[in-house]
């Protein structure tokens, strides 16, 4: 199957843009190529920085950080993009596709800029008592859902939640599971995103 | 909160992000920025260098390999030779290059463009501490 991409007429990157239509195409020419020049020539980066945008911003509100040190969340999306293709971050030798390494490489780096704000400083020191028996998970799940209750989350928040505590975390599957159209799922997700900011504070004395 | 906790909620806000459909992101992103006329100009900026840059790294990687081809075939050395062959004989329109002493500098560009030159690169130098 692989050598057969050998033998197709040039120009490639029209090949990947096609592929990107059949998942499974997609995956065999990507895992042969592996080159971030053809990817970042056909992906829809647009589309891809607008996400790592997203997250990055409402992941840093989360967090409480009001100081980024001049920098806005678009900014660290950015720079990310230069670390990638400059080398320091490596995704050529990955093994996975460029969206997932850019989303995982994107937490890495807030979770890193976090760890060395003051914010992130407290919040190690409570990490550094935090359990992680089955049976304490268990119940500190518990508690997080009555918090989240007592903030005002409604049943299908509540839902949700007790989706992603069992592992089961893309909407469409969520969906699929319940039955709904996942736009429903979409609307719910950004309902609990704002709301659990609101019971940081309170979860870190549950431990 | 747990770090058990907190991973499995990040996992799922970042496949949520990944998923959401186009006109949810766009809503979303009229409040997540305070300026979207200028982050959309900051992104088209980004975008360009993004690919530019990726364009000269890999046109510096390609002079690179083909300068270490060159120097490999005057001195015969074994495996940067080897692994040209193994690119012609693996692609049949590479044929005709099949004499590596008579190949230019556009012919050895022709045989090696579709491979991961960062990976070339490796080897070869891997080789050359060994040698």
């Amino acid at each position: 199957m692989l050598m057969f991409f050998n033998f197709l007429p040039r120009p490639r990157i029209f090949f990947l843009r096609v592929a990107n239509f059949f998942p499974i195409l997609a995956y065999y020419y990507r895992q042969e190529l592996m080159n971030l020049y053809d990817e970042l020539q056909s992906i829809d980066l647009d589309d891809l920085l607008d996400r790592l945008t997203s997250y990055a911003t409402n992941r840093l509100k989360s967090a409480g950080l009001k100081d980024l040190g001049g920098k806005e969340p678009f900014d660290f999306v950015g720079d990310l993009l230069l670390k990638v293709i400059e080398g320091t971050r490596d995704w050529e030798n990955a093994n996975c596709s460029f969206t997932d390494f850019m989303f995982g490489s994107l937490r890495s780096e807030i979770s890193n800029f976090l760890k060395g704000s003051l914010v992130g400083q407290t919040q190690d020191l409570l990490e550094s008592h935090a359990y992680n028996n089955q049976d304490d998970i268990k119940e500190e799940r518990q508690q997080v859902s009555e918090l989240l209750q007592q903030a005002g989350a409604d049943d299908d928040e509540l839902m949700v939640f007790e989706y992603w505590m069992d592992g089961i975390c893309k909407p469409r599957e969520i969906a699929e599971d319940l039955g709904i159209d996942v736009k429903e799922i979409y609307r719910t997700v950004k309902r609990l995103e704002r709301r659990l900011p609101k019971i940081r504070e309170q979860a870190k004395s549950i431990i | 909160m747990s770090n058990n906790i907190k991973n499995r909620i990040d996992d799922a806000l970042i496949a949520f992000y990944k998923e959401v459909d186009k006109d949810a992101l766009a809503d979303m992103l009229k409040d997540d920025v305070s300026d979207i006329d200028a982050y959309n100009k900051k992104k088209k900026q980004l975008v360009f260098l993004a690919r530019a840059k990726a364009q000269k790294e890999r046109n510096d990687n390609l002079l690179k390999l083909v300068s270490k081809f060159q120097q490999a075939i005057e001195a015969n050395i074994e495996k940067p030779v080897a692994m040209l062959k193994q690119f012609i004989q693996g692609n049949a329109s590479l044929a005709l290059y099949r004499n590596l002493d008579k190949l230019s500098k556009e012919d050895i560009i022709e045989i090696i463009k579709d491979q991961n030159f960062v990976q070339l690169i490796e080897e070869l130098e891997n080789d050359e501490k060994r040698q």
